[in-house]
């Protein structure tokens, strides 16, 4: 062990041994004054610069605004728009008429329920624009897609419905418009579907040609929904159908449509894994090539595919969700992961191998307190040799932590409780925390990122879920200072099983938080993807290494 | 001594040759910043240079003068980021400050650890540590050019010291 005097030694002789650039201020100096620089017009330029944007922003949004809510108030636009995103379901179906004489034929058929799912069947072969999908199935995040050209087979992926139901809305947003700037009112094309009367739009082409005339009709019911949307073409005087879309909101739907039941016939294949994991990735690893195997004895009994697909989104989170990527990963069998760094360097090497062995969670504890845990700190203190002082019935009541190594000065104070540990040839300090019924944990994280405190010293901010919110909310109302008394509580801040910081609790605290310490830039980047990407569900061992 | 906050608004207020002296005294640990990304001296001068004028140029954008330092050591690092993607990988020369080995620190493989260590550092005690032990200033100096107290300072170098203590017991 090299004592800091060692250290100071060492620098000093590294100061000796630098290589000479002496003249690097001269090369700075002289491209600094051969620059043209912007900074002796920088304040009035600059301010009207900024002066202009802020003026054209600001009308910009005026304008927005106006268009968004009084120019299309109250008109037909806007009712159509508000009619389908407020109702509860949406049920469409799409008919084509192929020759005159023909019943009209069902081609596509859409379900789309409020957070629930969406389902769209097609019934007559591919239409126009559509790939070769027969149904695509949509619940919650799961989108399955029955896929004609490989023979029962079903591509499932993660990706939610939103771009589903963006097309849905587009389709209304495109009709709307329509209504608005180019239909007029058609007071003998009114009809009556399923028992309501319903006003005719009409948008043609009349006046503008005369072969190939067509015409679109655009029904609303009484609450000026569209419920129907037919296309004709003219042929002599006769209007011909060629196309028509009915659409039915608020239907209860059943609810078996949106369950993926496919059959054993069908064969299920994971498209993100595909997409994200199963090909090489297009990029040129400098670095080492790592194999990982999942530790059988840390592995579940059911070694489904999708258990690895999620081991292996957590481990690029840790890896990539950082300040910049260090590997590429992809799967190489059902048990084995490649991790191919991007450079050939030691730091990031170790870098790699630490964020994928640290356990990446995060614990909110009270820090043991002398006047409200008196009796727990003299039995912690009369069993030094205890890690966890349990109660009579083995209900864990406090334990030790150890500080963080480059925070152990931060807690030499007398009101924290405190024990110095030997481990190896170092000693360990540890403070006290006691068990709260709160069981604050990372598992309430909803969001991590880096922070920059007042001082621009860099930190982690993170924000809770809505349940750790008003756990936290409770945590610290229930532990406010008590000023007369000269009580406060510490709630200690534990990231995989070290205390890095223990800030006094001042005052009731909502949903989000700053975790303080001195971070280097690497430290603060890696726990933040830690954080974000979550547990690796089982652990990983190096089994295999190659350049 | 000025302090950094005087030499940025000196410099704001036209007198380039003040910035010379900011170069003198945050050139190393730029130098370290830049050579812990791209393992060459030589192109981590480059980086520097570049990365100096930068933020001369973009002086104007720095809110707070007193916190130049750990500024320029984040231009340095985007710097030096995009020469070693903008560079193949058999340019790489690794090691130029191996030739220096030291007996009194035969510990030590080489000092290409401890420059990696040093970048390895938070900027301030990054900062701090190459003005106090490469360049060789004093606390009083230090804590003048940061504009901290001298209290922090002295921390700030004890915590660092720490750090590689317990960084390069790691190495061995």
């Amino acid at each position: 062990m090299k004592s800091p005097t060692d250290i100071e030694k060492l620098l000093e002789h590294f100061r000796n041994a630098w290589p000479d650039h002496a003249s690097l201020v001269d090369r700075v100096m002289w491209e600094v004054n051969t620059t043209p620089t912007r900074l002796a017009v920088f304040s009035t330029k600059r301010i009207l610069i900024r002066s202009i944007f802020a003026l054209t922003a600001s009308l910009v949004v005026c304008i927005t605004l106006w268009w968004a809510f009084d120019g299309n108030h109250n008109s037909l636009y806007a009712q159509v728009i508000d009619a389908a995103r407020k109702a509860r379901t949406i049920h469409i179906v799409r008919y084509g008429l192929v020759g005159k004489e023909a019943p009209p034929t069902k081609t596509t058929e859409t379900w789309y329920e409020k957070g629930v799912g969406f389902r769209r069947d097609v019934c007559a072969g591919p239409p126009k624009g559509h790939r070769s999908a027969t149904l695509c199935l949509g619940r919650g995040d799961d989108v399955w897609t029955l896929d004609k050209e490989r023979k029962n087979t079903v591509i499932h992926s993660q990706r939610g419905i939103t771009k589903e139901t963006e097309q849905i809305f587009a389709d209304f947003d495109r009709s709307a418009k329509e209504l608005r700037n180019n239909s007029r009112r058609y007071p003998d094309g009114d009809q009556t579907f399923d028992g309501q009367r319903c006003k005719a739009y009409v948008r043609s082409n009349l006046n503008l040609s005369k072969s190939g005339t067509w015409r679109e009709l655009f029904y609303l019911d009484q609450q000026s929904r569209l419920v129907r949307f037919v296309r004709q073409s003219r042929e002599g005087d006769r209007w011909n159908t060629t196309q028509f879309n009915t659409i039915a909101y608020d239907e209860p739907f059943d609810s078996a449509l949106f369950q993926p039941n496919f059959g054993k016939d069908f064969k299920i294949v994971d498209a993100d894994a595909d997409a994200k994991f199963g090909k090489p990735e297009r990029v040129n690893p400098e670095g080492p090539v790592l194999i990982y195997e999942i530790d059988e004895r840390s592995r579940s009994a059911d070694t489904a595919t999708v258990d690895l697909d999620r081991l292996l989104r957590a481990v690029d989170g840790r890896l990539n969700g950082g300040s910049h990527r260090l590997a590429a990963i992809r799967r190489l069998d059902d048990r084995r992961i490649e991790v191919a760094m991007l450079h050939r360097s030691d730091a990031e090497r170790k870098r790699v191998e630490r964020q994928l062995t640290r356990p990446g969670t995060l614990e909110f504890r009270l820090l043991a307190n002398h006047r409200t845990d008196a009796s727990l700190i003299n039995l912690a203190q009369k069993e030094p040799s205890k890690a966890v002082i349990r109660g009579p019935a083995g209900k864990r009541l406090a334990w030790w932590v150890p500080v963080k190594i480059s925070e152990t000065k931060s807690f030499v104070r007398p009101d924290v409780v405190r024990r110095t540990r030997k481990q190896g040839n170092r000693d360990i300090l540890e403070v006290l925390v006691v068990a709260d019924p709160y069981n604050i944990n990372g598992n309430f994280l909803s969001e991590v990122k880096l922070h920059f405190d007042p001082f621009r010293e860099l930190g982690v901010s993170f924000k809770l879920n809505e349940a750790g919110g008003k756990l936290f909310n409770k945590l610290t109302g229930d532990h406010l200072p008590n000023n007369s008394i000269g009580l406060y509580y510490k709630l200690g801040i534990i990231i995989d099983g070290e205390l890095y910081s223990a800030p006094s609790i001042q005052s009731k605290i909502g949903n989000t938080g700053e975790i303080t310490g001195s971070f280097t830039e690497i430290e603060a980047s890696d726990l933040v993807a830690v954080l974000n990407a979550g547990n690796l569900l089982s652990q990983l061992r190096l089994v295999e290494e190659h350049q | 001594m000025p302090s950094t906050e005087e030499m940025v608004r000196a410099i704001r207020a036209g007198e380039t040759s003040a910035f010379a002296e900011l170069v003198r005294c945050y050139q190393r640990a730029a130098i370290i910043t830049a050579y812990s990304v791209l393992l060459d001296f030589h192109l981590a001068q480059d980086a520097v240079q570049e990365a100096f004028v930068a933020a001369y140029q973009r002086l104007d954008q720095l809110r707070d003068a007193a916190s130049f330092g750990p500024w320029l050591l984040r231009i340095v690092r985007r710097r030096a980021l995009r020469l070693r993607r903008g560079r193949n990988a058999e340019h790489i020369v690794v090691g130029n400050f191996d030739r220096a080995e030291s007996q009194a620190c035969d510990w030590i493989e080489s000092y290409e650890q401890v420059v990696q260590h040093i970048a390895r550092l938070p900027e301030h005690e990054r900062i701090v540590v190459t003005m106090r032990y490469l360049d060789g200033r004093s606390v009083r100096e230090i804590a003048d050019l940061t504009g901290r107290p001298a209290g922090t300072v002295t921390k700030q170098l004890s915590r660092a010291i720490e750090r590689l203590q317990d960084w390069l017991v790691e190495v061995q």
